[in-house]
C-alpha cells in the first residue's frame, strides 16, 4: 500500500515536470486582459457622424448587442476621386486616386499630399513585398514598407519605405485596375483583359489571358489566382514551370464582376457563391451561380470593393458600393449567411474600403474619404500557456 | 514515515525511459547511411533479397511500426524510360514487410517524396500499380512493424490491365462520351474542364486519356484549325469517328500550354479529344497510391480558315 502511494506521488511528480499548464499558479500568469481598443481620433468635420449599431459576430461569446460603428467624412483636401485605400493598424494610411493624387494620413495635420510622379489616375494600390527570408520584421519596417500603385495608360509607381516614388515601366499601355500578390511576385490587370507581372526586383512581363473584355478584380480563389470583369468575364490562372497560364472559364453572369472574395463573386447587382463539390483530390476548378441568401442585398446596386476584418472579439467582411452603400457579412462559418446592408447618408460612390481592428476607411468620387471607427470592441483574452 | 526509494527511483525510471534513445537493431553508431541506392530494379525481372543484411538506406516513411532510425530495407534505384503504369509485386516470404515507391523530386524541391506506399504479411503477396514519366524513382523494401526484416521477391511490370492508370482506350468508356460529346464551332470558343480518366478519350500522340471529347460538324468540307489552351500540357485529335484513326494530332511542346492543329475535314460530324501529354501533378503531401489525376480547365478556340 505504502509503495503503491508512493508510486503515485512519484508519476505526479513526473506530470508536472511535463505540464505546466496543470500547476495550481497557471491561471496566473496569463497577465491581464488586453486593453479595450480604442478607434484613431477621428479628423471629421460633420456635425453629427452617422452612427450604427451592429453586431459583427455571435459565436465565441461574441457581443449580442453589437458595437457602435461611426461614420464620419474627413477633409481630403482634394475633390479629386480617390480609388484605393490601404490601411497598417497603428500605422500609415495611404490612399491614391485621379491624376496622380497620393495621400497619407497624420494625426495632427490631416491628409497630406504627396507626389507619386505621375499625373495618370492611380486605380489600386498594395504593399510591395519586402520581406527578405529569415529577416526580422521590426516594428518600424511592419509599420514602413514599400508601397505600388498601378492605374491608366499601364503607369505603376513604387513608394519606398523613406517616402520616395518612383515610376515604373509596365510596357502596357492599358488602365490597370487591380493589383494582387502571387508570392514573391505582384500581378495586375485591367482593361482589354490585359495582365502584368511584377517582379520582386521590379521587372515586369505581359500574361497571356486569352481574354479581351476589362478585367476589374484578381485574388485568390479555389485554389488558383482569379481575375473577372466586364460581361462576367472570368479567368483562372496556375502557376506553372513558374510562369501563370491563364484560361478563361464561362461566365458565370452577364453582369460586371467587380469584387473576388474567395468563394464569393460580386460586381453590378450579382452576388455569386462557388458551387460546392465533393470530388475528391485534384479537386475541380470553381464553379460560381447566384446566391439566393444575397439576392435582396444586392439587386440594383454595385459592389466595388470588400475588406475582411479578423480578430478576437470582431469578424466579418466590409464591402462598400456606389451611392453610400456598405455591406457587413459575416465570416465565421455560420454566419455567412448574415448580410447587412447600410445607406450611408454620404451620396459619393466609393471605389475601395480598409478596415482592420477598430478603424477603417472608405474613399469614393469626389475626394471622399470615410473614416470608421468601432466603439466597444472587447478583443478575447487568449493566453498560451 | 519511512519510504524506501526504491519504488520513487523506479517510477522515475519508467517516466525517464520514455525521452531515452533506444540502440538502433543492426546497426552501430558509425553506420554510414545510404543516400543513393546500390540496388537497381529491372523491369521484367524477379529481384531477390534478404533484409537481414540491409542497406541502411532511407527507409520507409509508411511502415506500420519501427523505431526512430531503424531502417532494415533494401534500397533500389528504378529507371524510367517510358511513360507508363508500372506494377510491382511484392512478396515477403519469411517477414512482414512493406514496399514504398518515392519519387526523386525535382531541382525546385530538393528531397523525396512517398508516391506509392503496399505492406503484406509473411508469405503474402501485394501489387501496387503507378503511372510515371520517366525518370529515377526510388523503391524501398522494409520491414513493416519493429524489427522485421527477411526474405523476399520484388518484380515491376508494364501495367496493361484495366485498372492501370495510364491504358489505350477503352471503347466502351469512350462511346457514350461521344454520344454527348459537346459541340465546337467554328468561330467560337468552347471551355471545359479535362479530368483524367482510366481508359477515357486519349489522344494517339497524349499520354493520360480523359473525359474531354467534343463534336465538330460541317455542313461543307472546309479546312478548320482548332487552338487549345489548358492548365496542363495538351494534345489535341481530330478523329472523324469515335474510334477511328487520327487525322491529325498535335501535342503541345514541354512547357508550353498551348496546341494549334489544322485539317482539311469533309463534310459531317468529327470528333475532337483533348488530353494531357504528362501526368498530373503529385501530392505535395505524398501519398500511399499517388494516381497523379489531372482536373485542368481548358478552351478550345475553332475557327474555319482559307483553303
Amino acid at each position: 500500500m505504502r509503495a503503491a502511494r508512493v508510486f503515485l506521488l512519484a508519476s505526479l511528480l513526473g506530470l508536472a515536470a511535463c505540464s505546466p499548464a496543470l500547476t495550481p499558479a497557471s491561471e496566473d500568469r496569463c497577465g491581464p486582459p488586453p486593453p479595450t481598443p480604442k478607434p484613431l481620433a477621428s479628423l471629421g468635420h460633420d456635425p453629427k457622424p452617422f452612427e450604427t449599431r451592429h453586431s459583427p459576430e455571435k459565436t465565441y461569446g461574441g457581443k449580442t448587442s453589437g458595437y457602435l460603428y461611426r461614420f464620419e467624412r474627413e477633409d481630403s483636401g482634394t475633390t479629386e476621386s480617390l480609388r484605393a485605400v490601404h490601411m497598417i493598424r497603428e500605422g500609415r494610411v495611404l490612399v491614391v486616386g485621379d491624376h496622380g493624387t497620393a495621400l497619407v494620413r497624420d494625426a495632427k495635420a490631416g491628409w497630406q499630399k504627396e507626389d507619386p510622379g505621375t499625373t495618370e489616375d492611380l486605380h489600386a494600390l498594395v504593399v510591395a513585398p519586402h520581406d527578405e527570408n529569415g529577416e526580422s520584421i521590426t516594428e518600424e519596417r511592419r509599420k514602413n514598407p514599400p508601397y505600388l500603385a498601378v492605374g491608366s495608360n499601364g503607369v505603376a509607381v513604387f513608394r519606398d519605405p523613406t517616402g520616395v516614388w518612383r515610376v515604373e515601366s509596365t510596357g502596357t499601355t492599358a488602365n490597370l485596375f487591380a493589383l494582387h500578390h502571387l508570392g514573391q511576385t505582384t500581378v495586375a490587370v485591367g482593361a482589354g483583359g490585359v495582365m502584368v507581372e511584377r517582379s520582386r526586383e521590379g521587372v515586369w512581363r505581359t500574361v497571356k489571358t486569352r481574354t479581351t473584355a476589362d478585367l476589374y478584380a484578381l485574388e485568390s480563389c479555389g485554389g488558383h489566382l482569379c481575375a473577372v470583369g466586364a460581361a462576367g468575364t472570368m479567368v483562372l490562372c496556375k502557376s506553372r514551370d513558374e510562369e501563370l497560364v491563364c484560361i478563361p472559364r464561362p461566365p458565370p453572369t452577364q453582369a460586371t464582376l467587380r469584387v473576388i472574395d474567395g468563394s464569393q463573386l460580386m460586381g453590378d447587382g450579382v452576388w455569386l457563391s462557388s458551387v460546392p463539390t465533393d470530388k475528391p483530390e485534384p479537386r475541380p476548378p470553381p464553379t460560381f451561380t447566384p446566391w439566393p441568401v444575397a439576392k435582396e442585398f444586392i439587386a440594383g446596386e454595385e459592389m466595388r470593393a470588400r475588406e475582411h476584418n479578423h480578430y478576437g472579439g470582431i469578424s466579418e467582411m466590409l464591402a462598400v458600393g456606389r451611392r453610400g452603400t456598405v455591406w457587413f457579412q459575416g465570416r465565421l462559418a455560420d454566419e455567412r449567411d448574415r448580410i447587412e446592408r447600410v445607406k450611408l447618408p454620404f451620396q459619393a460612390d466609393f471605389h475601395d474600403v480598409a478596415y482592420e481592428l477598430v478603424d477603417g476607411f472608405l474613399v469614393g468620387d469626389q475626394g471622399t474619404i470615410v473614416h470608421l471607427g468601432v466603439e466597444g470592441v472587447a478583443l478575447m483574452h487568449i493566453c498560451l500557456l | 514515515m519511512k519510504i524506501s526509494p526504491a519504488p520513487l527511483l523506479a517510477a522515475l525510471l519508467c517516466a525517464l525511459s520514455a525521452c531515452a534513445k533506444v540502440p538502433r537493431i543492426n546497426t552501430s553508431p558509425d553506420t554510414p547511411m545510404l543516400t543513393e541506392p546500390k540496388r537497381a530494379l529491372e523491369l521484367g525481372e524477379v529481384s531477390r533479397g534478404d533484409t537481414r543484411s540491409p542497406d541502411y538506406g532511407i527507409g520507409s516513411s509508411c511502415k506500420n511500426g519501427g523505431r526512430a532510425g531503424q531502417a532494415l530495407d533494401h534500397f533500389y534505384g528504378f529507371e524510367v524510360r517510358e511513360a507508363a503504369s508500372y506494377r510491382f509485386e511484392f512478396v515477403p516470404e519469411t517477414f512482414n514487410g512493406v514496399i514504398q515507391v518515392l519519387n526523386k523530386k525535382e531541382k525546385a524541391r530538393p528531397g523525396r517524396l512517398a508516391i506509392g506506399c503496399k505492406a503484406a504479411r509473411p508469405g503474402g503477396k501485394v501489387a501496387l500499380s503507378l503511372p510515371f514519366e520517366p525518370g529515377l524513382y526510388w523503391v524501398v523494401v522494409d520491414g513493416n512493424l519493429w524489427d522485421e526484416a527477411g526474405t523476399y521477391t520484388l518484380r515491376v511490370d508494364r501495367d496493361t490491365s484495366k485498372t492501370a492508370v495510364i491504358r489505350p482506350e477503352d471503347p466502351a468508356i469512350v462511346a457514350p462520351l461521344c454520344a454527348s460529346a459537346p459541340l465546337v464551332r467554328p468561330g467560337e470558343r468552347t471551355y471545359g474542364t479535362f479530368e483524367s480518366k482510366s481508359g477515357g478519350a486519349r489522344a494517339s500522340c497524349g499520354l493520360l486519356g480523359g473525359g474531354s471529347v467534343h463534336r465538330l460538324s460541317l455542313a461543307a468540307k472546309a479546312r478548320i484549325r482548332l487552338r487549345a489552351a489548358a492548365h496542363f500540357q495538351p494534345a489535341l485529335e481530330i478523329r472523324s469517328g469515335c474510334h477511328d484513326k487520327p487525322v491529325v494530332c498535335a501535342h503541345a511542346d514541354a512547357g508550353q500550354y498551348e496546341v494549334e492543329v489544322t485539317a482539311d475535314l469533309p463534310a459531317g460530324d468529327h470528333f475532337v479529344v483533348l488530353d494531357s501529354t504528362r501526368i498530373g501533378d503529385r501530392n505535395p503531401n505524398g501519398s500511399h497510391l499517388d494516381e497523379a489525376r489531372i482536373a485542368g480547365v481548358y478552351v478550345i478556340d475553332a475557327e474555319e480558315v482559307a483553303q
